[in-house]
């Protein structure tokens, strides 16, 4: 592609994702939007989506092209039209292969156990005991709160991983 | 007499070197926590710079929306967040801190305005407590290593109430770190978001933007996550900040150690000097009185007998 897109995934701990792409889609408030190159100025708000990211070059070597997706738990969207740059800023976010499968599914099934009890999700207290401290701890943000929200996040997680939700 | 003053010494000397070891010990984490906290400062910096020109781009749009922007004239109540530390042993770091804190909110208070107080840090709430002033929230257990979800945690406290009106204004007492060689005390507004923080960094290019949703909606949106942002950066700040106090505070009580240990050797070096040189002074007394008495025996017996007498 003659203008490549610069993509940047942004959270306050780090740059999640620095790369250059052909396009990315993702889900807005107001429903789905793709990003081409040069596409003109634009702030929106982020939904809890799976951000796709297609074609993103790779280390720097433009031939080795691939598909890429992230769970990006709400945030903004800024596109820059003269640095022709997409950049997503978001409190909470994952690359796809870094997704904690088997924790994601887990926390969808509380999720759903949840909210077919009519509680609210005990994902908060699963989230501080397993896993790594820290990273407990930021997950965990993800599995409080409602267990409709939560059941979309962690849906959301799986997708980006690219498994698939488990049965039932 | 002597030798219990050289034991006297030798016994507070050992117990200033069991001192500096620990000062040294606490000046070596803290050296070390200090240059991760700068990477954490670093890494945080470009999502804080984005979300400003995302807020800055969407402010100078909204039109509506003039209580979360600029400053209000006369706030009747206000909320105080105040950062500092967990644990003493940071030269001035806590109380300096705590001391503006006072200030602003008794200065507040001559206004007549109202205050509430957020501590992070468990010195900030032991100092208010113990002065009979109420603090709505207490968190302790992050300045050491503040992660994103302290933020949102903190966040989540100072925030709801100015959105629901509860508050006209929250302002945030804490350390900035600028560089390893300076950290200032400051006291800023988180919100209303100051006008400064808004129209600065005004968007290249005439910025003919399409906002979704609408800019107004988007700023309410924004306000919040941007908080968090501003209180995440603090935090990590005031962390830098307490490292680097720590790590000067106690480099400076190891060197008084040093200089006390030096002190404490050369007084015990000439309590003991004295004592050897009493010591010879005796001996050397005795074997004179010994062969003066060799040569005269009769004479010392008779010294004897005199005495006995």
């Amino acid at each position: 592609m003659a203008t490549p897109l610069k993509v940047e995934i942004v959270t306050p701990e780090r740059v999640l994702l620095s790369t250059e792409a052909e396009e990315v889609s993702m889900r807005t408030d107001a429903g789905e939007i793709a990003f081409l190159a040069r596409h003109e100025d634009f702030i929106g708000a982020a939904d809890i989506t799976v951000v796709r990211i297609s074609g993103a070059v790779q280390g720097g070597d433009a031939d080795a092209r691939r598909d890429l997706a992230a769970a990006v738990h709400g945030g903004f969207v800024h596109v820059d039209q003269d640095a022709n740059q997409v950049r997503i800023l978001a409190g909470v976010a994952e690359l796809g292969e870094e997704v904690d499968v088997a924790r994601a599914r887990r926390a969808l099934a509380e999720a759903e156990a949840a909210s077919a009890a009519g509680e609210p999700s005990p994902g908060a207290e699963a989230g501080a005991t397993s896993g790594g401290a820290r990273r407990g701890a930021a997950l965990a943000l993800l599995e409080a709160g409602s267990p409709a929200a939560a059941a979309r996040r962690a849906r959301v997680r799986l997708e980006a991983a690219g498994a698939r939700e488990p049965a039932g | 007499m002597a030798g219990g003053q050289e034991r006297e010494l030798r016994r507070r000397i050992r117990t200033v070197e069991s001192t500096q070891k620990i000062t040294r010990a606490f000046e070596l984490i803290a050296a070390s926590q200090i240059v991760r906290a700068q990477s954490r400062i670093a890494g945080a910096r470009p999502y804080v710079q984005g979300m400003q020109r995302v807020l800055a781009t969407t402010a100078a749009e909204a039109t509506g929306a003039t209580r979360l922007l600029g400053t209000p004239e006369r706030p009747a109540s206000a909320l105080l967040l105040l950062v500092v530390a967990d644990r003493g042993l940071c030269g001035g770091y806590n109380l300096m801190a705590l001391r503006t804190a006072e200030r602003l909110m008794s200065a507040g208070e001559a206004e007549g305005r109202a205050y509430q107080l957020v501590t992070v840090g468990r010195k900030g709430a032991g100092y208010f407590r113990f002065r009979h002033r109420e603090v709505r929230r207490a968190f302790t257990h992050m300045t050491d290593r503040p992660s994103f979800a302290d933020a949102r945690a903190v966040a989540g406290e100072v925030v709801p109430p100015f959105l629901s009106g509860e508050v006209d204004l929250v302002e945030l007492v804490s350390w900035r770190f600028r560089s390893a060689g300076s950290q200032v005390l400051s006291t800023e507004q988180v919100l209303p978001l100051p006008a400064s923080s808004a129209p600065a960094a005004a968007p290249a290019g005439g910025g003919f933007y399409d906002f979704e949703p609408a800019p107004e909606e988007l700023l309410e949106l924004l306000v919040p996550q941007y908080a968090e942002a501003v209180v995440y950066q603090a935090l990590l700040e005031a962390s830098a900040s307490e490292h680097t106090a720590r790590q000067r505070a106690m480099s400076a009580a190891t060197e008084n150690a040093e200089e006390l240990i030096k002190t404490l050797r050369r007084v015990m070096n000439r309590v003991r000097q004295d004592a050897v040189t009493t010591e010879i002074m005796e001996i050397v007394g005795g074997a004179e009185a010994l062969r003066h008495g060799a040569r005269e025996p009769v004479a010392a017996e008779n010294d004897i007998e005199e005495r006995s007498a």
